[in-house]
């Protein structure tokens, strides 16, 4: 019990360390689909931040929207629409004509 | 007898974890510079795998078994990511 | 003195399954970085899945049965950690097999030490739909 406190410390910065990489990299893809997996990458890393906090009931919600409901709901709309990013209205190209 | 005591174990199992977090490490470098999609999904399903067994271990340390309710939803919400993904890779399109 | 070498016996058979655990664990990290390709990651991937999750579990639930100052408390963590366990052995080969279907149909992969492709050769004769 001594030495699991320690660990414990670890493994909160740690995947807190990864939360905030996996947010950056949403934030940066261009590829909507592979932004939408790094969010659940996310949402996963989140789960055990927040039962090492002694949150349990955080982390049913917590998976639930954000690793199923979310990448469910995001794929269906990105399938409907384009799975690319945009940086100007130039690179679209034929969109306007049509 | 030959039981080791509760910090004997806790001390065995805190090396167990370990080898669990080196793992882990290796699993979120393949997840960040993953080069297709399902190497990505992939890398996520064998993370929440690990951190399911992070969470028990964390709940025998705490001698609370309310602490490890996550588990069970992870992984089973960690299929159906798997799911959905490839039904949008066949289909491109999730409706029905 | 029966109870007590059973106790004993469950608890190193947990111990021993979780650190087999761990290293195969590592093994497949390790595996999962240094595979070319996504179809030779999936062999990696079974083994973090398999001997990463499974074992570990079924062993953590074996430790905590035979902990005696975990009270009542033990058989709940036992409970849920087999029943994860057991769901996670039922879900996580539906996943990978699911998402290698998914990934050959959307041709987004090429499966790179091949000597044969049957199921390709099937759909662009038309045989089954793409």
């Amino acid at each position: 019990m001594i030495l699991s406190v320690p660990v414990c410390y670890i493994l909160i910065a740690l995947f807190m360390t990864y939360a905030l990489i996996l947010t950056y990299k949403t934030m940066i893809e261009k590829d909507l689909v592979k932004a939408v997996i790094y969010s659940a990458g996310q949402a996963v890393a989140y789960t055990l931040v927040l039962t090492l906090l002694a949150a349990p009931d955080l982390v049913l919600a917590y998976v639930a929207v954000g690793v199923g409901m979310y990448t469910a709901l995001f794929l269906f709309i990105i399938s409907r629409t384009e799975s690319k990013e945009y940086d100007n209205l130039k690179e679209l190209g034929g969109m306007n004509e049509k | 007898m030959l039981m080791p005591d509760q910090s004997t174990t806790m001390f065995l199992l805190s090396i167990a974890t370990g080898l669990f977090i080196t793992a882990s490490i290796f699993y979120f470098i393949r997840l960040v510079k993953g080069p297709t999609l399902p190497d990505m999904v992939l890398a996520v399903d064998v993370l929440s795998y690990d951190l399911a067994v992070f969470i028990i271990i964390f709940s025998i340390a705490c001698n609370s078994p309310l602490l490890s309710v996550g588990a069970l939803p992870l992984v089973l919400w960690a299929y159906l990511l798997d799911m959905y993904v490839s039904k949008y890779l066949i289909r491109k399109e999730l409706g029905d | 003195m029966m109870s007590e070498i059973i106790n004993m016996l469950v608890f190193y058979i947990g111990l021993i399954l979780v650190f087999l655990g761990g290293i195969l664990d590592l093994l497949a990290a390790i595996g999962m970085n240094r595979f070319k390709n996504f179809y030779l990651r999936l062999h990696a991937a079974t083994i973090g899945a398999i001997g990463g999750g499974f074992y570990p579990l079924i062993g953590l639930g074996l430790i905590s049965l035979t902990l005696d100052w975990m009270g009542t408390n033990r058989f709940y963590v036992a409970g849920i950690s087999f029943t994860t366990a057991f769901f996670l052995v039922l879900t996580a080969p539906v996943g990978s097999h699911a998402l290698a279907q998914g990934t050959h149909k959307s041709r987004i992969v090429e499966p790179e030490p091949i000597v044969v492709d049957r199921l390709r050769e099937d759909e662009e004769k038309g045989l089954i739909e793409k």
